[in-house]
C-alpha cells in the first residue's frame, strides 16, 4: 500500500466518522403530554323500544299506573323489604331532576338549594318515607342534577330512586321504566322573540324555521314525527336552547308550556305563542322493578290531590305564570308482567 | 467552461501521470488555494446556518414559552369564572379581578406572539383573539343571569367553557407547531456544521500532503508558509469544531433540560387549571358525575407532565403538591356523591380542595417562572461566539489561501 492509499484509506474511515459525530441527534422536545382517564366500563349498547300493539292507548290519553295497594302507611310502618323500608335505612332519596328548569327545577344561588314544583313533590314522598318535617326535608334528598337524556338511564342503572324532571308518561317510555300516576299536565307550544311574526308552530312549519328542542325529550319526537319539515337542532338541556335563541342560532323554541314560561320569565323579551299541539302528562319516573315504590307514590299522591297539598304547591310555583288549575285525576289499571 | 475543464484536466494528468515539478507544484497550488477558499467560505456559511438556526430554535422556544403562557392565564380565567359562578350572586371580588387581569393578559399575548409566528400559526392566534372576545361576553351574560338566579346562566357558562375548550385546543396546535419548529430548527443548525468538517479535514489532508512532498522534492525540513497554513487549518478545526459543538450541545443541553421542563410545567398548570374548573363545572351540575371523568383525564394529564418533570429537575414537590389536591378533589366527590353537596361545595370553594389547589397554583407559578427563565437563557446563550467564528473563519480561509501561495510560490520561483 503506497502513500497515496493510506492517505485515501485513512480518509475513507476518518470523514465518515467525523460526519457521524457531526450528524449525532441530541435531545429535541416531546409531544405535549396527553393523559388519559382511567377506563370505565364501556356503555351497553343502545336498546331500541318500540310500543307494544296491545299497549298502545290509542284513544285514552291519560295512560295508567299501578293502583295503590291501599292507603298510604306511615313512615314508622313501611312494609318490610320494600323499596321504601330501604330508602329509609339508606337515609336518603336519590332524586334525579333538573336545575335549569325555572318553577319546577331550579337552584336559587343565593339559598343554593334546587327548589320547584318538582322538588316540592319529591319533599313530599321524602316526608311519607322518612317522616321528616320542611325544616328538614331537603337535607333527604340526594338530589342529582340530569339532563334531559339522562333520566332514564339513571334510572335504569339504579343511580336515582325516582326521577321528577317534567318527564312526559308515555308507552314507549313504559317499556324502560315505571310512571306514578299523573301530576301534572302540561302540553307542547313554541317560544320565539317578542318581535317575531311567528305565531304557531304551523307558522315555523310552513316557514321551515330552525327550532331548538331538547335531545331525548318527546317534545323532539313530536317534531320530529308532526312537523318534519322543521330543521329540529338538539341541546342537552332546555336552558341551551334559550342561548341558542338568544345568540340567534334558531329562530324558535319548542318545549313544554311550562318549561317556556320558566324560560319567558328569564328572557321577557320572549313570549309563548299557539295553542298546545300535544299532550304531555307528567309522571315521576321510576325503576320498572320497583313496583312497590311506584303504588306508594301513587297513594302519596291520591292524599295530596285529596287534602289540598297539590293544590298548594301548584299555587306557590305556578298559578301566576300559567294560571289556576286543579290536579289532574290518576288513572290506574295496569297490571304487574 | 470548457477551458478551465482542459486546464483541471491538464494539471490532473500531471498529479497523476508526475508532469514537470514546476506544473505539480502549480496543481497542488491551485487546488489547495480553492479547497482552502471554500473552507473559509462555506464554513462560515455553515457556522452561520448554525448561528441562525439556533437563534431560530431559541425565538421558537421563547413563543412556545409565551403561547403558553396565555393557554394558561385563558384556562385559569376560565376556571375562576366556574369557581365564581358556583359561588351563586356573591362572588369572590379579589378572583374577579384576577380573573380580568387574566383576560386581559391573554388579549395583550396573543397580540405580541401572533406578531411573531408563523403565517399559518399566527392565523389561528388571530382567530383565538376573536374567540376571546365572544368568550368573555358569554361569561357576563352567565354571571349576569346567575346574579339574578336564572339558570340559563349555567347554558352560558357552559357555552363558554366550551368555547375555552376549543381556544386551548388551537393554542395547543400552535405549540405542537412550535415544538415542530425548534426541532427543525436544532436539526438545520446539527446540519450545518458539517460544512466546517467537510471541507476543512480535506484541505488539512492537502496542506499536510502537499506540504511533505515540496518538502521532500526540495530536501528542506519543512516549507513554513505551508506548515502554518496547515496549523492554522488544525487550529480552526478543533478550536471552530469545538465550538460549534459546544453550541449545538448547549443547545440541545437547554431543549433537553430547562426548555423541556419549562414545557412540562406550563402543560402541567394548564392542565390542572382545567382539572380545578372541571371541579367546579361538577358542583354546578351537582352530581351529575360525568364531568369527574374530565377531571380525571386532566389530572392524569397534570400529573405525568409533573412526573417527567421530576425525572430532569430532580425536584418532585410538585408532584406531591398535585397529589395532595387530588385527595382533596376525592373527598368533594365522595362527599357530593354521598349527597352532602353543600359540604362538597364548601371545600371545593373555600375548604381543603380550594387551599390545597392555591399551593399548587404559588408552588407550579414560581417553577414554571423559573424554569422559562432558565430556558430563555439557556437557548438565547447557545449560539454565543458563533458570530465571530465565522468572520475569523472567512479570514483564515483566505489567509491559509495566501499561506498556500506564499509556500508554493518560493519553490516555484525556483524555476523563474
Amino acid at each position: 500500500m503506497n502513500a497515496r492509499t493510506r492517505t485515501s484509506s485513512a480518509l475513507a474511515v476518518a470523514l465518515p466518522a467525523l460526519l457521524l459525530v457531526a450528524c449525532a441527534g441530541g435531545e429535541r422536545l416531546p409531544a405535549a403530554v396527553q393523559g388519559e382517564a382511567p377506563s370505565t366500563s364501556a356503555a351497553p349498547p343502545a336498546q331500541t323500544f318500540t310500543c307494544p300493539a296491545d299497549q298502545q292507548e290509542v284513544g285514552d290519553l291519560t295512560p295508567k299506573s299501578y293502583a295503590p295497594d291501599g292507603p298510604l302507611p306511615s313512615p314508622d310502618d313501611l312494609p318490610a323489604g320494600s323499596t321504601m323500608a330501604a330508602i329509609r335505612a339508606s337515609g336518603t332519596l336519590r332524586v334525579g331532576v333538573s336545575a335549569d328548569t325555572l318553577l319546577f327545577g331550579a337552584r336559587n344561588p343565593q339559598t343554593g338549594q334546587i327548589e320547584g314544583f318538582d322538588i316540592d313533590m319529591l319533599k313530599e314522598v321524602a316526608k311519607a318515607i322518612f317522616g321528616a318535617d320542611d325544616d328538614t326535608v331537603y337535607d333527604l334528598l340526594d338530589i342529582v342534577v340530569i339532563p334531559y337524556s339522562q333520566r332514564i338511564p339513571k334510572l335504569r342503572s339504579g343511580e336515582v330512586d325516582i326521577v321528577a324532571h317534567t318527564m312526559t308518561i308515555n308507552c314507549v317510555r313504559w317499556q324502560q321504566i315505571a310512571f306514578t300516576s299523573e301530576y301534572y299536565t302540561s302540553g307542547q307550544r313554541v317560544l320565539v322573540e317578542a318581535t317575531s311574526s311567528y305565531q304557531s308552530i304551523d307558522d315555523l312549519a310552513a316557514a321551515q324555521a330552525t327550532v331548538c328542542v331538547p335531545d331525548g325529550s318527546t317534545n323532539q319526537e313530536n317534531l320530529a314525527r308532526d312537523y318534519p319539515q322543521i330543521t329540529a337542532v338538539a341541546v342537552p338541556d332546555i336552558s341551551d336552547c334559550l342561548v341558542a335563541m338568544q345568540s340567534g342560532a334558531v329562530q324558535a323554541i319548542t318545549g313544554d308550556d311550562t318549561v317556556l314560561a320558566g324560560l319567558q320569565v328569564q328572557d321577557p323579551a320572549t313570549k309563548v305563542v299557539g295553542e298546545n299541539f300535544s299532550f304531555e302528562p307528567y309522571g315521576l319516573g321510576i325503576a320498572a322493578d320497583r313496583v312497590d315504590l311506584v303504588k306508594f307514590v301513587n297513594a302519596l299522591l291520591a292524599e295530596m290531590r285529596d287534602d289540598g297539598r297539590w293544590q298548594a304547591i301548584y299555587d306557590d310555583w305556578l298559578a301566576a305564570a300559567l294560571g289556576p288549575q286543579s290536579p289532574p285525576a290518576a288513572r290506574y289499571g295496569r297490571t304487574e308482567g | 467552461m470548457q477551458v478551465f475543464g482542459g486546464t483541471v484536466g491538464r494539471a490532473w494528468r500531471a498529479v497523476a501521470t508526475g508532469g514537470d515539478t514546476p506544473t505539480r507544484l502549480r496543481t497542488w497550488m491551485v487546488g489547495s488555494v480553492v479547497v482552502a477558499v471554500l473552507f473559509g467560505v462555506l464554513g462560515a456559511v455553515g457556522v452561520g446556518r448554525r448561528d441562525s438556526a439556533l437563534g431560530d430554535g431559541d425565538a421558537a422556544s421563547q413563543q412556545l414559552i409565551a403561547v403558553q403562557d396565555v393557554q394558561v392565564r385563558l384556562v385559569h380565567a376560565d376556571s375562576i369564572a366556574r369557581e365564581n359562578y358556583l359561588r351563586g350572586g356573591i362572588e369572590d371580588a379579589a378572583k374577579r379581578a384576577t380573573y380580568e387581569t387574566e383576560l386581559a393578559a391573554v388579549s395583550d399575548g396573543l397580540v405580541a406572539v401572533g406578531n411573531r409566528v408563523l403565517p399559518d400559526d399566527a392565523a389561528m392566534l388571530a382567530a383565538v383573539s376573536a374567540q376571546l372576545t365572544r368568550y368573555s361576553g358569554l361569561i357576563e351574560q352567565a354571571r349576569a343571569n346567575n346574579r339574578q338566579g336564572f339558570p340559563v346562566g349555567a347554558a352560558y357558562l357552559r357555552t363558554a367553557n366550551d368555547l375555552a375548550t376549543t381556544m386551548v385546543a388551537s393554542l395547543r396546535d400552535v405549540q405542537s407547531s412550535l415544538r415542530s419548529q425548534v426541532n427543525d430548527n436544532l436539526d438545520g443548525a446539527d446540519t450545518a456544521g458539517l460544512w466546517l468538517h467537510l471541507t476543512g479535514w480535506p484541505l488539512l489532508v492537502l496542506l499536510l500532503t502537499g506540504g511533505g512532498w515540496v518538502a521532500f522534492r526540495f530536501r528542506r525540513l519543512l516549507n513554513v508558509p505551508l506548515a502554518v497554513a496547515a496549523g492554522v487549518t488544525l487550529l480552526l478545526l478543533v478550536i471552530g469544531g469545538s465550538m460549534q459543538g459546544s453550541a449545538m450541545s448547549d443547545a440541545e443541553n437547554a431543549t433537553g433540560s430547562s426548555l423541556q421542563a419549562a414545557d412540562l410545567a406550563a402543560q402541567a398548570r394548564s392542565a390542572a387549571f382545567e382539572a380545578h374548573a372541571q371541579e367546579s363545572s361538577t358542583l354546578i351540575a351537582r352530581g351529575s358525575g360525568g364531568l369527574d371523568v374530565a377531571w380525571q383525564a386532566s389530572a392524569a394529564t397534570a400529573a405525568s407532565a409533573l412526573a417527567r418533570m421530576c425525572i430532569i429537575t430532580g425536584d418532585c414537590t410538585l408532584v406531591g403538591t398535585f397529589g395532595s389536591y387530588a385527595e382533596a378533589h376525592d373527598a368533594v366527590r365522595a362527599s357530593d356523591d354521598a349527597g352532602d353537596w353543600d359540604g362538597a361545595r364548601a371545600a371545593s370553594l373555600d375548604g381543603e380542595a380550594a387551599i390545597a389547589f392555591a399551593a399548587f397554583d404559588e408552588a407550579s407559578s414560581a417553577a414554571a417562572a423559573s424554569l422559562g427563565a432558565e430556558a430563555a437563557s439557556a437557548m438565547s446563550s447557545a449560539a454565543d461566539g458563533l458570530a465571530v467564528l465565522r468572520v475569523v473563519l472567512f479570514l483564515a480561509g483566505l489567509s491559509v489561501a495566501a499561506l498556500v501561495l506564499v509556500g508554493y510560490g518560493q519553490r516555484l520561483r525556483e524555476y523563474r
